[in-house]
C-alpha cells in the first residue's frame, strides 16, 4: 500500500516547500510609526499653528500696511475717448486725455505703475488657449493649426503674427505720469522694460531670426486691432521690440480673474525721484486706445509699492490672524471638552 | 411587464437644441443617416449621440428613482424580482429600462436582427433610446449582463469556465453516444471531442481583440472611451485628448497584463494535463501518447497510482472478476476507496491480443455532469450487455490497489464528468462593489447637476457679458446663440468635472485586493505544516467581505472533524479504561499527557496508535479474560480487509473509520486481525496465531444499527460476536446482566457526554445444533426469491438475542485543531455558526456539544424532527412561544405586546434573552423551507444562538445558505470541504475551502482555502477586518481626494465666464490620480493596520463596525464628500483672495492663471498628502516612501514640466515654462499654500480627536490601552480547554453505508495471495514483565490561591489552613517564570491567624508579560518536618482581583420618588492610570433578600431608577479590571439610602448615609486586604507600596497662548457645542443605562468557563461569558 505517500500528487516533481515565507513583510509585521491623536499632540498641533499663524498674520499685516497704493479709474474720466473707441471705424484716431491726482506725502521707495482692468476675461477657456508659443518663440509654424482662430490669418491668406485673440485684444493704451512742479511739468521718467519674467523675456519670446526685425515679419501682419505691427512695438530699444517687447509679454501672461492689473512702468528712481515720487500734483496723460466700454469694463491706472509679501493686499494677514486665533480658541475648546470628559470618567479618582 | 409601459419618455434629449435638431429626432441612426445628407455637419454628430444618450440615460435614472422609494427600504424593482437583478431570468427587471434579448438569442443574432429588419424584441433601431437606459441598469446594479442578453453573458461565463460555450454552440446537442472499440474511423464520424482540454481564453493573436473587446464591456471602461471621443470634438474639448488616454491606456494595460499572467497560466496548466501519458492500445500495442491524442473508442492501459485520462467503461484489470479499486477524492471528495468491476464477459481479456479484437459496440447516454449515474449497453458478439456506473472509470479518479487495468474511453476532454462538473464560476460581488456602483451612479447624477448648473451659468454668461465681449473673444464657429454656447459647455464641463468617478478608482480597488489576497496566501500562521497547504485566496474581489460576515455554515465531517476515528476508551466487563492519567494516578486534564503506552511489546503493533491508560494492556498481559473477549470481539466482528506487503507490516482497509479505529485498538492489544478468506478470520491473539472459521456476517444496516458475525473457533465452540449502538444492543441482552448492564450504561453515559461515539459488544454462544437449524433456514431465506430482505432481518433478529454482554467502546471523533476555541471567537464576534451536515442527528449532536456550539448552560435545545408539513410547523411555533415566553417571564420591567404581528415576530425575536439551540432534520428542513414556512423557519433559527441542521442534502444546505441571503441582507459564508459542500460554497456570499484530505471539489468551487477550520478566524478577524478596515479607508479618502481636486473647476467656473477652463495644467490633471496621489492611498489600504492582529483576536467584538457596516456607508461617503467640498473651496478661495490684488515682491502680477494654477496645484497636492498622513495609521517603510515620494515626484515633474528644454521641443504643449521657479520663489505663494494646509487640515484634525475623545469606537480604545500599557505588556488570552460533563448520549456512530460483508462472504476480493496463512511468532518483549508503580498520593499540600489588587501591585498568594500551625512553622513561597531558566525569587510567607490563612507577597519579577504564566511552588515546614506544595501555575492576568470599591454612598435625587443615585469611589489600591475598573451594582429594598443587579457599569457612579418609593434600600457595588480580566472584587460594605420624598407626605431626615471603608492600618491599608488584620498587624514587613498619587490633569498647554477671539474661533466653537451637545447630555445619563456605555464595553475573549471549575479563584458571575474569568490554569 502506498498510504503514506498517497499525500503527494503524481506528478512526481519534487515540491518546494509551500509555506510562506517569513519575513515580516509578508506576515504584515512591517516596522511602522503608528501616529495616535493624542491629547498632547493634538492641543500642542493647535497650539503651535495658532501661535504661528497669529505671528505671521500680525506680520503680514503690519508690513501690508506700509505699503502706499493710488488706484484711479480713468474709464468715466475719459468718457469723450471711449465713446469715440465705441466707433471702431476711429480706429486710428487719437485721442488723450489727462488724469490729476495730488499725493500729499511722498511715496518712497520703488514706485510700480499698473494698468488695472476689470470685467475683462482673459481666462476665458478659449481666450487662454488662443494663442501659439512656437510662434512666439520665433518658429516659422503653419498657424492655422493652432487655436488662434479666428485671429489667424486675414480672408487673403496673410497670417497674423502674433496669432490669437490674447494678442489681438492687447492693452494699447499709453499712460504717461508728468510731475507738476511749480506749473512746470516734469516728465516722471519711467522703465519700460524689465518687468517681465526673466524666463518670458528671455525663453518664453524670440523674435524670429533675421538681420533685422522687420524682415524678419515679413509676410505677415499685425493683428486686426493693432495700430502698429509688431515689430514697431518699440522703436526705441531693439531688445524691447517685436515679441520680446515687455508690454506684450506682460499681455501675453494671462491673467486668473477677470479683474487684474498688469505692471505697466516703474518708475525710473533718478534725479528728483531718486527716492520714489515726492509730494506734489501729478498728470497721468493717457493716449486712450483701448475700448473697454462695450463689455463693461473699466480701467484703472495704479501707483502702488511693494514689501516682501508683494503688494497691499491685506486678505493673507487677515485670513492668518483669523485662523491663528481660530486655532487657539479650538485648542481651548478641546481642553475643554476633553477635562470635562475626563471629569466624568474619573469622577472620584481624586 | 411590458418594455413599453415602462419605457423611458424620450423629452429631455430632445431638449437643448430644438433648431439644430429639426432633422434628426432623437435618434442616433437618424442622425447618423443624416450625416452624409446636408446640412448636418459630421462632427456635430458625436455631440448629439452623446446629447441623445444622456438624455436617455438621465430619464432612465428618473425611472429608477420612481421606483427607488428612499424612505422604505422596500424597492419595488427588488420586490418584484425577489432581490434579484437580473437581465435574463422570468424574473428579469432590466427590461423596465431597456430590452435586452432573449435567452435564446445570441448577440450577433439580435445585433444582425436589429440592425435589419427591427423589432421582434422589442426595441426599435435606436442606439440612444437603447444604450441610454442600458448604461443605467448596467450602473445600479444589474451589471453587464444587460448589455449582452444570453450572447454576451455566455461570453463573461467563458472568461471564468472553460471556453465550453463555444463548443456546445457548434455541436448540435447529443441524444445518445455510440462508441466503438479499436475503431477511429468509424468514431470520427460523430466528431466527439477529443481528450484535449482547453480552459484558456486566448492565443496570442486572439489576444489584443478579444481581451479589449472584454474590458470595454467595463461601463467604466467605456464611459472613458466616450469621454475620450467627446474630447476630440474642438468646440468642446476643455481637456487635451491625453489627460483621458493616459489613464485610460494605463488602465486598460494593467488589467490586460493580469489576464494575460492568468491565461498564461491556464495554458501551462492546460499543457501539464494534456501532455500526461498514458498507453493507448494501438494496432495490437501499446503506446505511448499524451492525453490529448487520446480518442473516443480508444483501449488504454492503466496503472496503479494513475489518474484516470478520461472517462472509461472497464474492461479488465488484474484483480480477480475485473475488480478494480478506485480513489474518487478529486470527483466527489471521498476519500475511501470505491471498488468497480468489468463485466464478466469482458474481464477475461487480459492481454493485448484479445483487447485488440475487441470490437464491441457502446451506445450509452450523452454527456451529463450526474457522476453517479450511468446508463448504456454495449453490443458485443450479437449479445447486449447493460452498462452501469459500477462499470465506469471516470476521468479524476486515481486507481490504486490494482497493478493494471485496461478501459474504453467513452468521454473525453470536455465531455467527461469531471469537466462537465466543473461548474461555471459564478461571479461574486462584494456589498461595497455594489455600493461602489450605487454611489458612482450618484456621483454621476452630481456630475450631470454641476455640468447643468454651470451650463445655465454658461448661457447666461454668454447671453449677458459674453456677448459684449464678442470683439475680443468671438463666439465659435457655429455657435450662434448663448443658449447653445451653453449646451456646449455642458459637454466641457462634463469632461473636466469626470475626474469625480476615477477612472483609477477600480484599478485601484482590485490593486488593493489582490493585495489582499496575497497576504493571505503569504500568511504563515495560516500554513498548515503537516499537511503542507498554506491559505489560498482563489478569487481576490471579495476580500473586504470577509470583514463583513454575520453568518457562516459550516459542514461537519472534514470541516469540524478530521474524520479521524481514535479509539479512546472502553469500558469491559463494569471497568472503564482510557482516562488519561498522571504520574501520580489522578485524572489528569488533557493537554499534559503523560507517556503513552507503550505497545513495544507487540511486533505487529501500530506505531501510530496511542493509548494513555496502562491499566488495559495491564489487564491484556494478566489475562483477564473478559478484556481478552472483548479484543477477540474486536478483532472478528468487522469487515476490514487486511493487506500485509511484507512481514508484520499489515494494512487494513476499512469502509467506515470507525471500524477501523477499532481493528487497530485490537491490534495494539494483541489481537492482530491478519488475513481473512470468505470462510476464515486469522488472528493473532498474543503472539499465537488462530484461525476462527466465519460461519456467517450479519452485515450491518441502518435499521438494525449493529453487525454480527458468528465464528467457529479452532476449539470447535460456535459464539456470535455483535457489536451495535448501545439503544438497540442493550434492549437485547440476557436479563442476568442487569447489573453490569447499569455500570456500562453509567460508563456510556460518561463517554457520550465526552462527545465519543459509543458502540456496545456483546457475545453469544450458539449451540452446534440451533445453528445448523438456523443456518439451514438462513441459507433458504437467501435464496428466496421475495421478501428476501425481510426475511433474513428476521433471522438476524432471532439470532441476536439474550446476548451477554462484553462491555463498550468510546470512539473520539477527532475534532480539528482549535475547533472549540474557533467557534467561542467567533460567536463573540457576533457572527452565526450554522453547522449543515449530512450525518446523523446524534452525532452532528454530539459534536455541536464538543465544539461548544451546544452547551449545557443552554435554556434549550429544541429538535425539530416532523416529518409532515403540520408538525414542522408546530414545532417552530413551540419552540419560538417558548423562547417568548422565557423572555416574557424574565420581567424585564415592561411587558411585551401580547399581539404579535408577523413583522414585529423579527424584533421580539432578535430581542430574546437565553440561549437557545434548534436541531432539524433534512425532512424536516424540506418542509421548513417550502414558500410558506421559510420566513417562520428562519426567524426560529436566527433566535437561537446555534442551529445544526443534519440530514441535509447539498442541494439543502444551499437552500438554508440562499433563505439567509435572502431574508436576513447578511454576508454569509460557507465552508466545506467535500463535494457535498460545492453547492452551498457556491450560494454563499463567501466559499471557503477546506483543503486537506478530501477532495479538492470543495475547494476548487471556494473563494479561500485553507486546511483548517481554525484559520477561520484568522481569515476573518484579522484578513477580513483589515481587508474592509482598509478598504473602507482606501474609498473614503479616494472620493475626498478626487471631489477636492476637482471641485476647485466648478468654483473657478463663476470667475471665468462659466467657460470650462480648468484650474489646474492639463498634465497636473493627467498625472494627478496616476502619479501624485495614488501610490500613497494604495500603501494605505494595502498596508494600514488599525490594531495589531492579535488584539483583533483578543476583542472578538471589534469585528463588529464591519458587520454593521459602518465605516463605509452612504453616510460616510457624504462626509468625505463634505469633506471633499469644504477643501475644494478653501482650496479656491483662499488663493484667490490672495492673488486677487496682490502683486509680486518685484512688482510684477501675481495673480496670473498659471501662478495662479500653480499655486493651488500644490497646496491640493500638500493638502492631500497631509491628509493621507493623518488617515494613515500605520507608517511602514514604503508608506513613507511612497508618500515622500509622491511630493517629491510632484515637485520633480513641476519643474520638469516647467522646465525650458521641454518647452523648446513642444512650445504649444508645456505653455508653464519657468512658472514653477517663478512663483514658488514668492513667499506669498508658500504662505497661501500653508494658510490652505491649516486651514483644510485643522478641522479635520479637531472632529477627529473630539469623536476619538468623546466617542471612541472599540478600534480607538484598544488602541489606546495599548499606547498606555506600553511599558507593561500585557495579554490578555487564556483560553481553557474545558471537559464538558454533560448527560448526553451519543448514537450508534457508524458508517451508514451497507458494509462489505457480502462481498467478503463471496469472496470476490480475496487474493489467492493472501489467502495463504503466514507463519508469525510473537515475541515476548521485555516490557511484558514490566510492572507499573504507581505512586502514592503526596500528603496534603498548601493550596496556593494568589490575587492581586492591581496592576501595579504584588501578587497576594495564600493558603487556608485548617488548624493553627505550631510555633516556629515557616512557610517559603518561590515563584519564577515558567518555561524560563532563571532562578526563583524566594517569600517569606506570614500567618494571619484571624483569617487562618498564610499569606505571601510575591513580588513580580520585573518585565513579567501579565499573560505569561509563573510557577509558584511553597514549602512549609516546621521542626517535625515539612511539606512541599505542588507548584502552581498562575498568570498575572488571572489573579487579578481589585479590592472593592471604597466609599459607597447613596443619596436621593431631588424629586424623583423612584430614584436613588449611588456614589462610589475606586479602591485605593488600584492605580486607574492603566486600567479602569468596572462595577456591578446591585440593590434591593431593606425589605426584600433579592438583589437587582446592575452590570457593565463604568462610571463610579449610577442611578437606580426603579427604587421603591419611600423605601430603604441596600447598596453594594463590586469591581473588576475593565476588561474583565481576574476575578470580581467582594462586594463592598452596604450603603443604604431612601429615595426621594415629597416632603407633603412624611418629612424625614434620611440623609446620605455613607459607609467608608475602614482602613485600620496605613501600611496594609493599600497593599493587603483588610479581613487579614487581627493581632498580626505588628508583623509588618510591607514592601514598596505605591501610592496612586494624585495627578494634575491640567494642560500645560493652557497657559502657552492667550489670543484673542475672533469671529472664525466663536463660530467652531459654536459648530462644536452644538455638535456634541447631544452627546454631553447623553452622557449624563449613561450610568442609568448599562447599554449606554456600550463603547467602552471591551468584551475580551473569556472563555465559557466550565461551571465545574473547581478554581477558588474563578467566580461564577452572571456577568455572561465576557465577564467571566480565568481560573487557574
Amino acid at each position: 500500500m502506498k498510504d503514506k505517500t498517497s499525500f503527494i500528487p503524481q506528478e512526481g516533481e519534487a515540491r518546494p516547500s509551500r509555506c510562506p515565507d517569513n519575513s515580516a513583510f509578508k506576515q504584515q509585521k512591517l516596522p511602522a510609526w503608528k501616529p495616535q491623536l493624542t491629547i498632547a499632540s493634538v492641543l500642542s498641533s493647535f497650539f503651535l499653528t495658532g501661535a504661528f499663524c497669529l505671528s505671521v498674520g500680525v506680520c503680514l499685516i503690519l508690513s501690508a500696511n506700509s505699503v502706499r497704493e493710488i488706484q484711479i479709474d480713468y474709464s468715466d474720466k475719459c468718457s469723450d475717448c471711449s465713446k469715440l473707441r465705441e466707433n471702431s471705424s476711429n480706429w486710428n484716431k487719437e485721442c488723450h486725455c489727462s488724469v490729476n491726482f495730488t499725493l500729499k506725502e511722498g511715496i518712497l521707495g520703488d514706485v510700480f505703475m499698473y494698468y488695472g482692468l476689470q470685467n475683462f476675461y482673459q481666462n476665458h477657456r478659449r481666450y487662454v488657449i488662443s494663442r501659439s508659443d512656437a510662434q512666439l518663440l520665433g518658429r516659422n509654424v503653419n498657424i492655422q493649426k493652432s487655436y488662434c482662430a479666428p485671429f489667424t490669418t486675414y480672408r487673403n491668406g496673410t497670417p497674423m503674427a502674433p496669432c490669437g485673440a490674447i494678442a489681438n485684444s492687447m492693452f494699447n493704451d499709453t499712460i504717461d505720469l508728468f510731475y507738476n512742479l511749480n506749473s512746470s511739468v516734469i516728465q516722471v521718467p519711467l522703465l519700460k522694460t524689465g518687468n517681465s519674467w526673466w524666463t518670458d523675456k528671455n525663453v518664453k519670446f524670440r523674435n524670429p531670426e533675421s538681420y533685422n526685425l522687420s524682415s524678419a515679419f515679413a509676410g505677415t501682419a499685425r493683428p486686426p486691432y493693432w495700430q502698429k505691427p509688431v515689430y514697431l512695438l518699440d522703436e526705441e530699444d531693439e531688445r524691447n521690440n517685436g515679441y520680446v517687447n515687455d508690454d506684450f509679454i506682460i499681455w501675453m501672461r494671462v491673467s486668473a480673474f477677470p479683474t487684474f492689473r498688469n505692471l505697466y512702468r516703474r518708475v525710473s528712481r533718478i534725479r528728483k525721484f531718486a527716492d520714489g515720487l515726492p509730494a506734489g500734483n501729478y498728470t497721468f496723460r493717457i493716449s486712450y486706445n483701448f475700448p473697454v466700454t462695450k463689455f463693461k469694463g473699466r480701467k484703472h491706472v495704479i501707483l502702488s509699492t511693494v514689501v516682501w509679501s508683494g503688494g497691499s493686499n491685506p486678505f493673507l494677514g487677515i485670513a492668518y490672524v483669523a485662523s491663528g486665533t481660530a486655532a487657539t480658541l479650538a485648542g481651548f475648546v478641546i481642553t475643554a471638552i476633553h477635562l470635562k470628559l475626563r471629569k466624568k470618567k474619573t469622577y472620584f479618582q481624586k | 411587464m411590458g418594455s413599453s409601459l415602462f419605457s423611458p419618455p424620450v423629452f429631455f434629449a430632445d431638449g437643448p437644441s430644438p433648431r439644430a435638431l429639426a432633422g434628426a429626432p432623437l435618434n442616433p441612426a437618424l442622425s447618423l443617416a443624416t450625416c452624409p445628407l446636408q446640412p448636418f455637419p459630421w462632427w456635430k454628430f458625436p455631440i448629439f449621440v452623446a446629447a441623445q444618450t444622456s438624455g436617455a440615460f438621465i430619464t432612465a435614472g428618473a425611472i429608477y428613482a420612481l421606483y427607488y422609494r428612499t424612505g422604505r427600504r422596500v424597492e419595488a424593482v427588488r420586490r418584484y424580482s425577489n432581490g434579484t437583478l437580473a437581465a435574463s431570468s422570468p424574473w428579469e427587471t432590466a427590461s423596465i429600462f431597456a430590452t435586452c434579448p432573449a435567452g435564446y438569442l445570441s448577440f450577433s443574432n439580435g445585433f444582425l436582427d436589429q440592425i435589419s429588419l427591427g423589432s421582434n424584441c422589442g426595441c426599435p433601431v435606436n442606439p440612444a433610446r437603447d444604450f441610454g437606459p442600458r448604461l443605467f441598469p448596467c450602473v445600479v446594479g444589474w451589471g453587464a449582463e444587460v448589455f449582452g442578453g444570453a450572447g454576451l453573458a455566455s461570453g463573461g461565463v467563458q472568461r471564468g469556465g472553460l471556453g465550453r460555450g463555444a463548443d456546445g454552440a457548434r455541436r448540435v446537442a447529443e441524444e445518445e453516444r455510440r462508441v466503438r472499440a479499436n475503431a477511429r474511423e468509424y468514431n470520427e464520424k460523430f466528431q466527439y471531442a477529443s481528450n484535449c482540454i482547453k480552459t484558456s481564453k486566448y492565443n496570442i493573436i486572439t489576444f489584443l481583440p478579444v481581451n479589449l473587446f472584454e474590458q470595454f464591456q467595463e461601463v467604466a471602461n467605456t464611459y472613458f472611451l466616450f469621454l475620450l471621443i467627446l474630447q476630440l470634438i474642438p468646440q468642446i474639448s476643455s481637456l487635451s485628448w491625453f489627460t483621458t488616454i493616459v489613464p485610460l491606456v494605463l488602465v486598460l494595460t494593467i488589467t490586460a497584463v493580469k489576464d494575460a499572467t492568468d491565461d498564461y497560466f491556464r495554458h501551462k496548466s492546460d499543457n501539464q494535463v494534456n501532455n500526461r501519458q498514458s498507453q493507448v492500445l494501438i494496432g495490437g500495442v501499446l503506446r505511448q501518447e499524451q492525453w490529448m491524442n487520446v480518442r473516443v473508442g480508444d483501449i488504454i492501459k492503466l496503472e496503479n497510482n494513475q489518474f484516470v485520462a478520461a472517462d472509461l467503461l472497464l474492461l479488465s484489470s488484474s484483480e480477480p472478476h475485473g475488480l478494480c479499486y478506485i480513489e474518487t477524492a478529486e470527483l466527489d471528495g471521498e476519500t475511501n476507496m470505491k471498488v468497480r468491476q468489468a463485466i464478466p464477459v469482458t474481464s477475461e481479456l487480459g492481454d493485448t491480443s484479445k483487447l485488440a479484437r475487441f470490437d464491441g459496440e457502446v451506445i450509452c447516454e450523452p454527456p451529463n455532469n450526474k457522476l453517479d449515474k450511468f446508463g448504456g449497453m454495449l453490443y458485443w458478439k450479437e449479445n447486449k450487455y447493460p452498462l452501469s456506473n459500477q462499470n465506469m472509470l471516470l476521468r479524476g479518479c486515481v486507481l490504486r490497489n490494482t497493478e493494471w487495468c485496461f478501459g474504453l474511453v467513452i468521454f473525453a476532454g470536455p465531455d467527461t464528468k469531471l469537466m462537465q462538473n466543473s461548474g461555471r464560476t459564478k461571479f461574486k460581488r462584494t456589498s461595497i462593489d455594489r455600493l461602489m456602483n450605487t454611489l458612482v451612479l450618484w456621483i454621476f447624477g452630481f456630475l450631470v447637476c454641476m455640468g447643468v448648473i454651470l451650463a445655465i451659468g454658461n448661457a447666461i454668461w454668454e447671453h449677458e457679458v459674453g456677448v459684449c465681449f464678442q470683439i475680443y473673444l468671438p463666439w465659435d464657429e457655429g455657435v450662434h446663440s448663448a443658449f447653445f454656447s451653453g449646451f456646449l459647455s455642458f459637454w466641457s464641463y462634463i469632461i473636466i468635472l469626470n475626474t469625480v468617478v476615477p477612472i483609477s478608482l477600480y484599478v485601484s480597488v482590485e490593486v488593493i485586493r489582490l493585495g489582499h489576497s496575497y497576504f493571505i496566501n503569504w500568511d504563515k500562521k495560516m500554513y498548515c505544516a503537516k499537511r503542507r497547504t498554506p491559505a489560498e485566496a482563489r478569487t481576490t474581489t471579495l476580500n473586504e467581505e470577509l470583514g463583513q460576515v454575520e453568518y457562516i455554515f459550516s459542514d461537519k465531517t472534514g470541516t469540524l472533524t478530521q474524520n479521524i476515528m481514535v479509539f479512546s476508551k472502553c469500558s469491559v466487563n463494569g471497568h472503564s479504561y482510557g482516562d488519561v492519567q498522571d504520574v501520580l494516578g489522578h485524572k489528569a486534564e488533557l493537554g499534559e499527557k503523560p507517556e503513552p503506552v507503550d505497545f513495544s511489546f507487540n511486533p505487529l503493533a501500530d506505531p501510530r496508535f496511542q493509548f494513555w491508560d496502562p491499566s488495559l494492556l495491564e489487564a491484556v498481559k494478566l489475562g483477564d479474560p473478559h478484556v481478552h473477549e472483548f479484543f477477540r470481539l474486536l478483532s472478528l466482528c468487522h469487515t476490514v480487509m487486511s493487506e500485509e506487503k511484507s512481514e508484520g507490516e499489515l494494512y487494513y482497509k476499512a469502509q467506515s473509520p470507525d471500524e477501523g479505529a477499532l481493528v487497530t485498538a485490537a491490534r495494539n492489544f494483541g489481537f492482530v486481525f491478519r488475513s481473512r478468506t470468505p470462510k476464515t478470520i486469522t488472528v493473532h491473539e498474543l503472539g499465537r496465531a488462530i484461525t476462527y472459521q466465519l460461519l456467517a456476517i450479519l452485515d450491518f444496516n441502518n435499521i438494525r444499527k449493529r453487525m454480527s458475525v458468528i465464528v467457529r473457533s479452532p476449539e470447535g465452540k460456535i459464539r456470535l460476536y455483535c457489536k451495535g449502538a448501545d439503544t438497540i444492543l442493550l434492549e437485547r441482552l440476557h436479563p442476568i446482566n442487569q447489573d453490569l448492564t447499569n455500570v456500562t450504561t453509567d460508563h456510556l453515559n460518561e463517554y457520550a457526554g465526552e462527545g465519543l461515539r459509543t458502540l456496545v459488544l456483546a457475545y453469544k454462544d450458539l449451540e452446534e445444533s440451533y445453528y445448523e437449524d438456523w443456518s439451514e433456514r438462513l441459507h433458504r431465506a437467501g435464496s428466496a426469491p421475495e421478501a428476501r430482505e425481510d426475511r433474513l432481518a428476521h433471522l438476524y433478529d432471532e439470532v441476536e438475542y439474550d446476548m451477554m454482554l462484553l462491555g463498550a467502546t468510546a470512539i473520539e471523533d477527532k475534532l480539528q485543531q482549535g475547533v472549540p476555541e474557533t467557534i467561542a471567537i467567533l460567536t463573540l464576534a457576533n457572527i452565526k455558526i450554522w453547522v449543515l451536515t449530512g450525518d446523523k442527528q446524534e452525532t452532528a449532536v454530539n459534536i455541536g456539544y464538543s465544539c461548544k456550539m451546544l452547551t449545557d448552560d443552554m435554556t434549550e435545545v429544541f429538535v425539530v424532527t416532523g416529518h409532515t408539513v403540520l408538525e414542522v410547523r408546530e414545532e417552530l411555533r413551540k419552540a419560538r412561544e417558548k423562547m417568548m415566553d422565557a423572555s416574557r417571564s424574565m420581567g424585564n420591567g415592561f411587558s411585551y405586546q401580547e399581539k404579535l404581528s408577523s413583522s414585529k415576530l423579527t424584533s421580539v425575536l432578535e430581542a430574546i434573552a437565553g440561549e437557545y439551540a434548534l436541531v432539524i432534520n433534512g425532512h424536516s428542513l424540506a418542509h421548513a423551507l417550502e414558500a410558506d414556512m421559510e420566513v417562520e423557519f428562519l426567524e426560529t433559527a436566527c433566535a437561537c444562538k446555534a442551529v445544526i441542521c443534519c440530514r441535509v442534502t447539498p442541494l439543502q444546505k444551499a437552500q438554508v445558505v440562499e433563505l439567509v441571503k435572502k431574508y436576513k441582507k447578511a454576508v454569509t459564508l460557507a465552508i466545506g470541504d467535500g463535494a457535498n459542500d460545492v453547492s452551498m460554497i457556491k450560494t454563499a456570499h463567501i466559499g471557503v475551502g477546506i483543503s486537506g484530505q478530501e477532495g479538492i471539489q470543495a475547494v476548487l468551487a471556494s473563494d479561500y482555502s485553507f486546511s483548517q477550520f481554525k484559520f477561520l478566524q484568522r481569515l476573518l478577524l484579522v484578513h477580513g477586518r483589515w481587508s474592509y478596515l482598509r478598504m473602507c479607508k482606501f474609498l473614503c479618502y479616494f472620493f475626498y481626494k478626487n471631489f477636492a481636486f476637482t471641485m476647485v473647476h466648478f468654483w473657478f467656473g463663476f470667475f471665468c465666464g462659466f467657460s470650462a477652463q480648468t484650474v489646474y495644467d492639463q498634465y497636473f490633471i493627467t498625472l494627478y490620480n496616476i502619479v501624485y496621489t495614488s501610490l500613497p492611498v494604495l500603501a494605505m489600504g494595502v498596508f494600514d493596520q488599525d490594531v495589531p492582529e492579535q488584539r483583533s483576536m483578543e476583542y472578538p467584538k471589534l469585528y463588529e463596525p464591519g458587520q454593521l457596516n459602518l465605516l463605509f456607508n452612504k453616510r460616510e461617503f457624504f462626509i468625505c464628500i463634505a469633506q471633499g467640498i469644504y477643501t475644494s473651496v478653501l482650496m479656491f478661495f483662499i488663493p484667490y483672495g490672495v492673488f486677487a490684488d496682490a502683486t509680486r515682491d518685484d512688482g510684477a502680477q501675481l495673480a496670473d492663471y498659471q501662478s495662479f494654477a500653480v499655486t493651488v496645484a500644490t497646496s491640493l497636492v500638500i493638502v492631500v498628502s497631509v491628509q493621507i498622513g493623518l488617515d494613515t495609521g500605520f507608517w511602514t517603510a514604503i508608506n513613507h516612501f511612497f508618500i515622500w515620494g509622491s511630493l517629491a515626484a510632484y515637485f520633480a515633474i513641476l519643474f520638469a514640466m516647467h522646465s525650458d528644454g521641454l518647452f523648446q521641443m513642444f512650445p504649444n504643449q508645456f505653455r508653464f515654462v519657468g512658472n514653477a521657479q517663478n512663483t514658488l520663489a514668492q513667499p506669498t505663494v508658500w504662505l497661501t499654500i500653508a494658510l490652505t494646509t491649516v486651514v483644510c487640515i485643522m478641522p479635520v484634525v479637531a472632529f477627529r480627536f473630539l469623536k476619538l475623545d468623546l466617542k471612541p469606537e472599540l478600534s480607538d480604545t484598544v488602541r489606546y490601552t495599548q499606547l498606555v500599557r506600553k511599558k507593561q505588556k500585557t495579554q490578555h488570552r487564556c483560553m481553557r480547554r474545558v471537559g464538558r460533563v454533560g448527560s448526553r448520549r451519543s448514537g450508534y456512530a457508524f458508517s451508514h453505508q451497507e458494509g462489505f460483508g457480502e462481498l467478503i462472504m463471496s469472496g470476490k476480493n480475496m487474493r489467492l495471495s493472501s489467502l495463504a496463512l503466514s507463519s508469525f511468532a510473537a515475541r515476548p518483549s521485555a516490557g511484558w514483565i514490566e510492572t507499573l508503580r504507581k505512586k502514592k498520593g503526596p500528603p496534603e499540600t498548601p493550596g496556593v490561591s494568589g490575587s492581586r489588587g492591581s496592576h501595579d501591585k504584588d501578587v497576594l498568594c495564600g493558603w487556608p489552613l485548617r488548624a493553627k500551625p505550631s510555633p516556629g512553622t515557616r512557610a517559603m513561597l518561590w515563584v519564577k517564570r515558567r518555561f524560563a531558566a532563571e532562578n526563583a525569587t524566594e517569600q517569606r510567607c506570614r500567618y494571619f491567624s484571624k483569617a487562618q490563612k498564610f499569606v505571601c507577597r510575591v513580588k513580580v519579577p520585573p518585565g513579567v508579560d501579565d499573560t505569561k504564566p509563573l510557577v509558584v511552588s511553597t514549602c512549609v515546614n516546621n521542626g517535625a518536618g515539612g511539606s512541599a506544595g505542588e507548584d502552581r501555575i498562575i498568570t498575572l492576568s488571572s489573579v487579578l482581583k481589585p479590592d472593592p470599591p471604597l466609599n459607597v454612598t447613596v443619596e436621593a435625587l431631588e424629586k424623583a420618588p423612584q430614584r436613588l443615585r449611588g456614589n462610589w469611589s475606586y479602591p485605593s489600591s488600584w492605580d486607574p492610570r492603566f486600567y479602569w475598573l468596572r462595577f456591578q451594582v446591585r440593590y434591593r429594598p431593606e425589605p426584600t433578600q433579592a438583589f437587582t443587579e446592575v452590570d457593565q457599569v463604568t462610571t463610579t457612579w449610577l442611578d437606580i431608577r426603579d427604587a421603591w418609593r419611600g423605601t430603604r434600600h441596600v447598596v453594594q457595588v463590586r469591581a473588576q479590571e475593565e476588561f474583565g480580566h481576574g476575578t470580581w472584587s467582594e462586594w463592598s460594605r452596604e450603603a443604604v439610602g431612601t429615595p426621594w420624598t415629597d416632603p407633603r407626605d412624611l418629612t424625614s431626615e434620611m440623609g446620605p448615609f455613607s459607609s467608608q471603608f475602614p482602613m485600620e492600618d496605613g501600611t496594609y491599608g493599600v497593599t493587603l486586604p483588610p479581613e487579614l488584620f487581627g493581632e498580626d498587624a505588628d508583623d509588618a514587613a510591607g514592601g514598596a507600596i505605591v501610592e496612586a498619587s494624585a495627578r494634575s490633569v491640567a494642560s500645560p498647554y493652557a497657559a502657552l497662548v492667550a489670543g484673542g477671539s475672533l469671529l472664525l474661533g466663536i463660530a467652531l466653537f459654536v459648530a462644536i457645542v452644538v455638535r456634541y451637545r447631544r452627546t454631553w447630555r447623553t452622557g449624563g445619563q449613561r450610568g442609568a443605562k448599562p447599554e449606554g456605555e456600550g463603547q467602552h464595553v471591551l468584551v475580551p475573549l473569556g472563555p465559557p468557563s466550565s461551571p465545574l471549575s473547581e478554581t477558588p479563584l474563578s467566580q461564577v458571575t452572571p456577568g455572561g461569558p465576557g465577564a467571566r474569568s480565568c481560573g487557574r490554569p
